[in-house]
Formats: C-alpha cells, sequence, structure tokens
C-alpha cells in the first residue's frame, strides 16, 4: 500500500470539505481542551489539599529519631528545599489548677515562618520569637488550662514535677482537632534536650515523597515516614478523587464521542460517492479502510493538538492567580490554610484526552468503515 | 479479446426478479471499439458494469483479456480493475476534492509510476484535451464538458488495454460530445486500445468499429462496419 498517496489523498479531503473538518474538529477541540483543564483543576485540589495539609506543620517527609551526630544537611537531597530540625516530647502544661497533657515541639522559629504555615494560624498573640523561653500553643489547650497571653505555663515530665517555665506568647487554630489539642510549640532547646532529634522536609513542587523517603540514608533507628502514611485518609481522597476524574472524562468523552460519532458517520458516508468511484478504479478495501482511519486520526490528532495548546493556555492563564475556592473550603480541614486552587499539569492529564478522543473517533468510524468496506462500487454508482 | 458467453443478470424488486442482462453473448478483438446502443433500460450500463467487474453476473461467463471477470473478487478484481480497466462514466464522477491533475494522476499514482513519470503522463493528457490551464481547478469549477474531458483523460491516464464508457456524452450539447468520442476513438486506436461504450446517440455509432443494439438485456441487432 502507498501510504504517503493515501496521506496525501486524506489530507486533500480534510482539507477541501472545511466546513465538515472545522465543525468536527472544534468539537474535538472543546472536549479535549475541557477535559485538560478539568483535569489539571482535579490535580491542583489534590494538591491543595496535600500542601495544606503538610504545611502546617509536618512536611512531605517526616524523620524521627535521627541520631545527633548527623547534620540536618544531610538530609538536603535532590528535591528537598527545607529540612527543619525538631524535638519532641511528652510533656504536662500546668497553670492554676488546670493540666494538660501534649506533645512539645522544639522549633527553629524563624525556619517554621519560612517553611510552614502554622503561624498563619496565629488566633491570638503571636508566634514565638527565636531565644525567647515562650509557649505557642492550641487554643482549645489553652482554654483547657485557663491560660491568657502573657501568663506563665509550668512544663513537666509528669503531671506532679514542675520542670521550666514558659511564658504562653500566642494560640493557635487550625480546625485539626489532633493538632489542636495535641500540639504545642517552644523555641530550640527550651524543652529540653535529648540524643536524637527529629526532621520534617518540605518538597518541591512534583517532587514524588516516597522517591525522596527512599534516597535518604540514615541509620535504622530512625524511622522516615512519608504523608501518606501518616495521613492514609488523605491520600485514599486523593486516590478517590482522580479516580472520579478519571471516571468524569470517560464519561465526558463517551457521551461527545456520540456525537463525534454521528459527525463521523456523516463526514464519511457523505464522501460514499468518493469511495464508491476510487473502488471502480481499483482501490482495494484494505485501502479505503487506510484512508478512512488516516482521515479519522488526522482530524482527531491534529484538533487534540489545538485542544491541548488550548487546555494549556486556559490552565497557564488560571494558574498564576488560582480559583479561590475558600467559601466552600473553609470549614474543611484540608484546607486549613488556603482554599486557592493552582490547576496543574502532568504528563498524564496532556496524554489522556487525546488517546480517548482518537480511541473514541476510530470506534466511531468502525462501522462507516466496515459498510464502505463492504460495499460493491455498482450499487454506490447507481446511486450517484 | 473480450468473451461474453450466454450472461444473464436480473435484479430483485416488488415485480420479482426483473432480467436486466439475458442471455448475452459476444466477443470483441483486442484493440477494436464497441458501441453498445438502446435505450434507457435496456442493461447497456449493467453489461458494461458486468464486463468491468463492478457487477457479479448470475450466470455465463466474461473473459476480458485473459481473465475470467465473472469469477473475479477482492483483491485480483481490484487488482484488474486499477491495470487493465479504464471507465468513463455519464457524468464524469471525478474525485470532487481532488484537482483536475490530481484526479488524472490518481491511477497512475495507484499503479506506483514514479512522480516524474506521473507529471508528464498528466500534463501530457491535460494538453491533448486541452485543459492544461485548469491543472489545478477543482471539479467544481468545471463545466460539464470540461468534466467528461477531465474524467477521460483519467480514464485512459494508466494506459489500461480496456476503456468501458457509460453513456458519456448524455449530458453534453453535440458538437462538445462528439469533440469527446473523436477524441476517445482516435487516442483508444493510437494506443491499441479496446473501447465498448454504451450510448444511445446514433452519432457515436459511426465512430465505433462495431456496434450492439440492446434491448430487454437482449442483443437484437449487430452491426460491422
Amino acid at each position: 500500500m502507498n501510504f504517503l498517496l493515501w496521506w496525501g489523498v486524506a489530507w486533500r479531503f480534510l482539507w477541501r470539505s472545511r466546513k465538515s473538518t472545522g465543525t468536527l474538529a472544534a468539537m474535538i477541540v472543546s472536549a479535549v481542551a475541557t477535559l485538560i483543564f478539568l483535569d489539571a483543576l482535579s490535580i491542583g485540589v489534590s494538591d491543595a489539599m496535600i500542601r495544606n495539609s503538610v504545611s502546617l506543620v509536618s512536611g512531605h517527609v517526616m524523620a524521627e529519631h535521627i541520631p545527633a551526630g548527623i547534620a540536618p544537611e544531610t538530609l538536603r537531597i535532590a528535591g528537598v528545599q527545607h529540612v527543619l530540625k525538631r524535638r519532641t516530647s511528652q510533656v504536662w502544661l500546668r497553670h492554676g489548677g488546670q493540666m494538660a497533657a501534649t506533645a512539645l515541639v522544639t522549633v527553629d522559629p524563624d525556619a517554621e515562618r519560612n517553611a510552614t504555615a502554622l503561624w498563619r494560624k496565629t488566633s491570638a498573640g503571636r508566634y514565638p520569637r527565636a531565644g525567647q523561653k515562650e509557649l505557642f500553643l492550641g487554643e482549645a489547650v489553652a482554654r483547657t488550662l485557663g491560660v491568657n497571653i502573657g501568663d506563665t505555663v509550668l512544663v513537666g515530665t509528669t503531671p506532679t514535677r514542675t520542670g521550666r517555665e514558659l511564658v504562653l506568647c500566642g494560640t493557635f487554630r487550625t480546625g485539626i482537632a489532633p493538632l489542636d489539642q495535641g500540639l504545642s510549640f517552644c523555641p530550640n532547646l527550651q524543652a529540653g534536650a535529648r540524643d536524637d532529634w527529629d526532621a520534617a522536609l518540605f518538597l518541591a513542587d512534583g517532587v514524588s515523597a516516597e522517591s525522596v523517603q527512599g534516597n535518604l540514608r540514615l541509620p535504622a533507628s530512625a524511622t522516615v515516614t512519608t504523608w501518606a502514611e501518616r495521613m492514609p485518609d488523605l491520600k485514599q481522597l486523593i486516590d478517590l478523587n482522580s479516580l472520579c476524574m478519571l471516571l468524569v472524562m470517560i464519561l465526558v468523552f463517551f457521551i461527545v464521542s456520540l456525537g463525534i460519532a454521528c459527525a463521523f458517520v456523516i463526514f464519511i458516508l457523505k464522501n460514499i460517492r468518493e469511495h464508491g468511484i476510487m473502488k471502480s478504479m481499483g482501490v482495494f478495501s484494505g485501502e479505503t479502510v487506510l484512508l478512512l482511519v488516516l482521515e479519522i486520526s488526522g482530524l482527531t490528532l491534529a484538533a487534540s493538538a489545538v485542544g491541548v495548546a488550548l487546555g494549556c493556555a486556559l490552565t497557564w492563564l488560571v494558574a498564576g492567580p488560582g480559583v479561590d475556592l475558600g467559601a466552600l473550603t473553609s470549614h474543611n480541614q484540608y484546607f486549613a490554610v488556603s482554599g486557592v486552587i493552582h490547576p496543574r499539569l502532568t504528563l498524564l492529564s496532556l496524554a489522556l484526552p487525546p488517546l480517548l478522543a482518537l480511541l473514541f473517533a476510530l470506534l466511531a468510524g468502525i462501522w462507516p468503515m466496515c459498510m464502505i468496506a463492504r460495499q460493491r462500487p455498482a450499487e454506490v454508482l447507481r446511486s450517484i | 479479446m473480450i468473451t461474453i458467453t450466454g450472461v444473464t443478470k436480473a435484479y430483485a424488486s416488488s415485480r420479482g426478479l426483473v432480467p436486466v442482462v439475458d442471455g448475452v453473448s459476444f466477443s470483441l478483438d483486442a484493440g477494436r471499439s464497441l458501441a453498445m446502443m438502446g435505450r434507457s433500460g435496456s442493461g447497456k450500463t449493467t453489461l458494461l458494469y458486468l464486463i468491468g467487474g463492478l457487477e457479479r453476473p448470475d450466470s455465463g461467463q466474461i473473459f476480458c483479456l485473459d481473465q475470467p471477470v465473472h469469477s473475479l473478487t477482492g483483491r485480483s478484481l481490484a487488482g484488474f480493475l486499477r491495470k487493465e480497466v479504464g471507465f468513463l462514466f455519464q457524468f464524469g464522477n471525478l474525485l470532487s476534492y481532488l484537482t483536475v491533475a490530481e484526479n488524472v494522476a490518481f491511477p497512475l499514482r495507484l499503479n506506483n509510476v514514479p512522480v516524474a513519470e506521473c507529471t508528464r503522463r498528466v500534463h501530457e493528457l491535460l494538453e491533448k484535451i486541452g485543459l492544461a490551464s485548469a491543472a489545478g481547478a477543482l471539479p467544481r469549477e468545471l463545466s460539464g464538458g470540461e468534466i467528461q474531458r477531465v474524467a477521460f483523460a483519467r480514464a485512459v491516464a494508466h494506459r489500461p488495454r480496456m476503456l468501458l464508457a457509460d453513456e458519456p456524452t448524455s449530458s453534453l450539447d453535440s458538437g462538445t460530445a462528439y469533440a469527446l468520442m473523436d477524441l476517445m476513438f482516435r487516442i483508444g486506436r493510437e494506443e491499441g486500445r479496446t473501447t465498448l461504450v454504451a450510448t444511445h446517440d446514433p452519432a457515436v455509432t459511426a465512430l465505433a468499429d462495431r456496434t450492439l443494439h440492446l434491448q430487454d438485456g437482449k442483443i437484437v441487432e449487430e452491426n460491422d462496419d
């Protein structure tokens, strides 16, 4: 078969029947562009949930029980943007006659402010300052203790033993119960030194937490967990979101493909005369099918390319400022910091819509292709 | 050489099977021309399609250029059509999305003629039919006479050994029709082509070597020059 001949004929058929080609192309362009943008939005939602969840405190990867001899720089491998050094101890807080158990995390306030978003959730007072004997406490715990900003809180490792005194500089409220009720923060070395330390690793956009987890070289005594391991509920929610988006894509294309199928059937049957004439000139059935496949795939791929470009442009336009869904997410723990969605493209979100378009277009063409390939030229010629 | 023996063809209709070609037999030497005369519905077009393999006979045998056309199917039939046969239809039937030059070149490209040879042959034919200046025009831009001339050029472009023409002049005025027929028979003789024309134009019979008169699917009269 002379592939170049048939490609040339297919191209001329498409180019010289511009109205039909344009109508079909417009349907494919709009479907592909819409799906690319929707998928980018869906990925943006997942990104926002992860970003919101990890940016408060934990980071994408958390390493615990790191021996004191290991420097934080050791953990700054490819893809890691910030390494926050912390120490965590279980303590009792006392004020007046009230007590509350909490995990007290010693932090470098400047580094934390640079990498995390917890300081933005300050409900009263302010975030601690480096070198100060200050305490940053969940609003609910502060209420339990009956403590106000500027009051002194006693910190001990048992309910009865009094250790150090810290001044409450601020309270926070995230809406996430384990965080609001289970964690408190003070600047470095205020909660007592221990041999080992913990690290919260914040990754650059698009870097896989699992790959960083696998690439960290730490002693066996250290434990490294990713956000997905610490928050399986969030992982499931994101997987569910992706699955729903895939189903939406297939369903949308199934519905759109009905329209595309009708248009393709009309497009192919409109040219039945040409196919009858070509058959009378000795064109093989296989060549007729090749011509139709080239027409369908050429049109679909060209229209898909435009659709991809349009979808990318739309995503790029929206990704900068983002879509503020704050009004819809303000009570959702996975949007504790910000409800702004930044659509993001992935290779899969760019490839899947065109592939679905091609698949459904070829499926739509099967029936008219079979019909034309099997029709005797005399039947067509008599009907002209 | 074309040899047709006892060929019949009937179509199913609400009145039952209607015979369109009924026991036709004749032969024609290679390089000769034949005009098939008859009124509408006499079976001229069907007989032409049967000889060209576009229809299959219900019974009888058709041998064209040593090929058993009555039993050819699929690739062998398509191969026979693309190499040995040129069809000239009543209304030209040009491929509407191809230009004049592309239409004429199409059978050459189908037969894998090199592009340079293809271009030369197309130019030569368009010169012969007086349409070299319309090479880039689409069929919708041409008149009826021009369409038929291009259709003729396409039908003979690959130098088929047999040309089958189905009422090629019915949509043309007498002057244009005569010019086309003259061109067809003249080039046919030059290239040693066997030419069969279905027509109801008596003027065509004067140009053909032989004439068959058909009525109700049967040969009722036969004239040799």
